[in-house]
């Protein structure tokens, strides 16, 4: 495979962008994000940690110290809350916390699921696919260039889309940028299990409705076994994670410092993440760092698998 | 031109994500929260309240039967509180700031310690925020940013119509 031919089948299908699946996309994507959008505007839900913090910090302080004080935490919680409580970590990290029941993941699956088996479907169409005979390339590089170009476009939307709303209803800092670059690699996971099966499918609303549910199943199930498999327990009888790939996504954002104070506003985001005491929060990067390498190796391996058994296959 | 058809794809996905964003945004109701507190007799109470929103206004109302004293203060964009309002209440006080930008507001609140008593029991104050949030400035930043993404499709319209013109003319068949 001649990566010159991959890059010319992928310039090409910047032209071919199809408008209307990509609104469907940030559609869903939106969808996807609608909590967090409507509590971005107004912050006077849940927030107990906070309350409790404050009548413990408000009777030794002076009046200003207390507001600063309260700043930060306002501030920090907020960013847990956008680390923690929004749908693509929910859906990056959907199998690890188990208190991560919200429906909101699913939006983004079904979004996706539409883009790609709308694209995949018209891919192997002869009138498609007479365009790029022009071209010198198989038809194995011109798979391989569609699929990655378009998983590429999945990335991105979705990634800009919640930069977006984290910078406009949040503050845009740096730990947002990393939270949005962070779920690539399940991103380019999703999208190419999805681009496989409507692939093999090849009938647009079949393949929808197979690779939304067979996103579903693939990440509550084999993603979860990934997790598992790389973390390590405390054992019983309390049966705390002790080296966890979640943990080594916080401290991949940078907020190893806000949790490490010592002090009882550390303690309390501390809390906030679910992380005790016990946690090797390093060894936990470290197995983030493998976690990460595994999803981008296998990403780009179904990709290529896909293009390679696809390459004898008739044009309709 | 493929990388001005990008541009202009780029800036309508955007554009009509922010307008999606205001109009889900205006599906919420505004919120409204009450707070009761009691007086007592020799220690002062004290407690904060924040509320933290995009843009639009929040109203505070306090009723109180005895001597309360409020402070409020403002930050933006998560920058030092500054303060907004300062005095000691009793009886009633409204309230209403307004912001075009992400702003937390934060309400401290220290109710004086006192012996009196009111219809025959402690005395009380009432604190109640409401938020009236604004969600027009997502029309504000979208609607440009669509328009822009239009006029760059029509662009590479005209310029691939130039493009196909100036083939024809070159006589290739």
């Amino acid at each position: 495979m001649r990566l010159r031919a991959v890059l010319r089948v992928m310039r090409m299908e910047v032209g071919q962008l199809n408008l209307l699946n990509l609104l469907i996309l940030v559609g869903s994507t939106i969808l996807m994000f609608y909590p967090l959008i409507t509590d971005g505007f107004i912050d006077m839900g849940d927030r107990a940690g906070l309350e409790s913090l404050a009548k413990l910090i408000i009777y030794d302080k002076p009046e200003y110290e207390v507001i600063i004080d309260i700043n930060r935490i306002a501030y920090l919680e907020k960013k847990v809350y956008m680390l923690i409580d929004n749908g693509l970590f929910n859906f990056a990290y959907i199998s690890i916390l188990s208190f991560t029941t919200s429906i909101e993941p699913l939006f983004l699956m079904l979004g996706v699921a539409a883009y790609i088996s709308m694209e995949a479907s018209s891919m192997l169409r002869s009138g498609v696919f007479k365009r790029y005979m022009t071209l010198p390339i198989t038809r194995e590089e011109y798979i391989f260039g569609k699929i990655l170009f378009n998983i590429i476009v999945v990335a991105y939307s979705v990634v800009t889309t919640y930069f977006l709303v984290g910078t406009i209803f949040y503050r845009p800092d740096i730990t947002l940028l990393l939270a949005s670059l962070i779920s690539l690699p399940e991103l380019l996971l999703m999208s190419s299990i999805a681009f496989s099966i409507s692939l093999v499918v090849r009938r647009e609303m079949m393949a929808f409705i197979l690779s939304s549910g067979g996103l579903y199943i693939i990440f509550t199930q084999l993603v979860l076994g990934l997790n598992r498999w790389l973390s390590s327990e405390n054992g019983p009888p309390n049966n705390d994670p002790v080296v966890s790939p979640m943990y080594g996504y916080i401290v991949s954002l940078g907020i190893l410092d806000e949790i490490e104070t010592g002090d009882v506003i550390g303690d309390l985001i501390r809390g906030r993440l679910g992380i005790s005491p016990h946690v090797d929060l390093q060894a936990s990067f470290v197995v983030f760092t493998i976690y990460i390498i595994v999803v981008i190796a296998v990403s780009l391996l179904i990709v290529l698998l896909t293009a390679y058994f696809l390459r004898r296959v008739e044009v309709d | 031109m493929i990388w001005l058809r990008v541009l202009a794809i780029y800036f309508l996905v955007i554009g009509v994500a922010i307008v999606l964003m205001g109009v889900l945004g205006g599906v919420r109701e505004p919120i409204s929260e009450s707070f009761l507190y009691e007086f007592h007799e020799i220690l002062p109470e004290r407690d904060v309240k924040y509320v933290s929103l995009t843009s639009g206004v929040v109203r505070i109302s306090i009723i109180s039967e005895a001597e309360a004293y409020v402070t409020i203060y403002r930050s933006v964009f998560g920058g030092g509180p500054e303060k907004l309002f300062e005095r000691v209440v009793e009886g009633l006080e409204k309230l209403e700031f307004a912001t075009d930008v992400p702003s937390s507001y934060y309400v401290y609140i220290e109710l004086m310690p006192t012996n009196e008593l009111v219809n025959g029991s402690r005395p009380r104050m009432l604190l109640d925020i409401l938020v009236e949030p604004d969600y027009d400035f997502t029309y504000v930043f979208g609607g440009p940013i669509i328009g822009v993404g239009v006029a760059l499709l029509l662009l590479d319209r005209v310029v691939a119509r130039r493009e196909a013109s100036r083939f024809l003319a070159s006589g290739v068949s």
